[in-house]
């Protein structure tokens, strides 16, 4: 549902201002986005599930130091993410891309041009999101899939616009190569 | 030194395939945007890479469109 940006500040002036009502639509509108988000990061239902929950107390008592800068729900799911991460460790190590170049063209099948789409590949383009390292996977999670902005998943993610679409970059190559069997045999 | 035509094709697929995020996005300017689009004419393997890199995209946004029932489905695994 899309959410009027008008409606949506009047209910942060009025959070602001002590109004628990207006901070429990402003939840209803989010929450369940922001745990799909939650568990698409950290894979655990439940974690995701504690995440949202423990985002939303903080949220609301620091309702006051949201400056309306950003989107309600980008500075949410920083919180969020945040939450997600106790207990979680990023991935340090640099990923192997498997993007070399002059690699050697893969056989297509009989019809290279055919076009289907497959809840198989959407399982495995999941599963292959799930086994990139965490930066990567945050990365993609909030732009590609939640379709935030660039600038808002940086901001999200607290680092820069650039440092942001690198990740992106990186993570996009990965599945890339990961799916790549599955081009091969026609999926989309 | 002169680079010989192979090893300059490589650097120019490497270059190219580092930009396509970018290009994807929109985000290229109009005088890159023409030079990836005609490496990636007249050079299959980028042609491919730029394909399936696009596909994988759809992929994930289709993902998101999908909302959580698949995430939910893979939750075990």
């Amino acid at each position: 549902m899309p959410v009027d940006a008008a409606d949506e500040e009047r209910l942060v002036q009025r959070a602001r201002a002590g109004d628990q009502d207006a901070f429990n639509e402003l939840a209803a509108r989010y929450s369940t986005r922001l745990r799909r988000t939650l568990f698409r990061i950290t894979r655990d239902c439940d974690a995701a599930y504690d995440a949202v929950q423990e985002a939303l107390i903080r949220a609301w008592q620091g309702i006051d130091r949201f400056e309306g800068r950003s989107r309600f729900y980008t500075w949410l799911t920083r919180i969020g993410i945040n939450e997600a991460y106790r207990g979680m460790r990023p991935v340090e190590e640099p990923l192997e891309l498997d993007d070399q170049v002059g690699e050697r063209i893969p056989a297509w099948g009989n019809q290279p041009d055919r076009v289907f789409e497959s809840r198989e590949f959407l399982a495995a383009v999941d599963r292959a999101l799930n086994e990139l390292p965490l930066d990567y996977r945050i990365a993609v999670a909030l732009r590609d899939v939640e379709g935030l902005s660039a600038r808002e998943a940086a901001e999200v993610v607290g680092i820069g616009e650039r440092a942001l679409k690198s990740r992106l970059h990186r993570g996009r190559m990965a599945l890339r190569a990961t799916l790549d069997h599955y081009f091969q045999a026609g999926y989309l | 030194m002169t680079l010989n035509p192979i090893t300059r094709h490589r650097e120019h697929c490497r270059d190219t395939r580092a930009q396509m995020s970018d290009y994807l996005d929109g985000e290229l300017d109009r005088g890159a945007a023409r030079a990836l689009e005609r490496h990636v004419h007249w050079c299959p393997s980028c042609r491919r890479f730029l394909a399936n890199l696009r596909r994988t995209i759809e992929g994930l946004r289709r993902l998101g469109e999908l909302g959580e029932d698949l995430a939910l489905d893979g939750q075990g695994q």
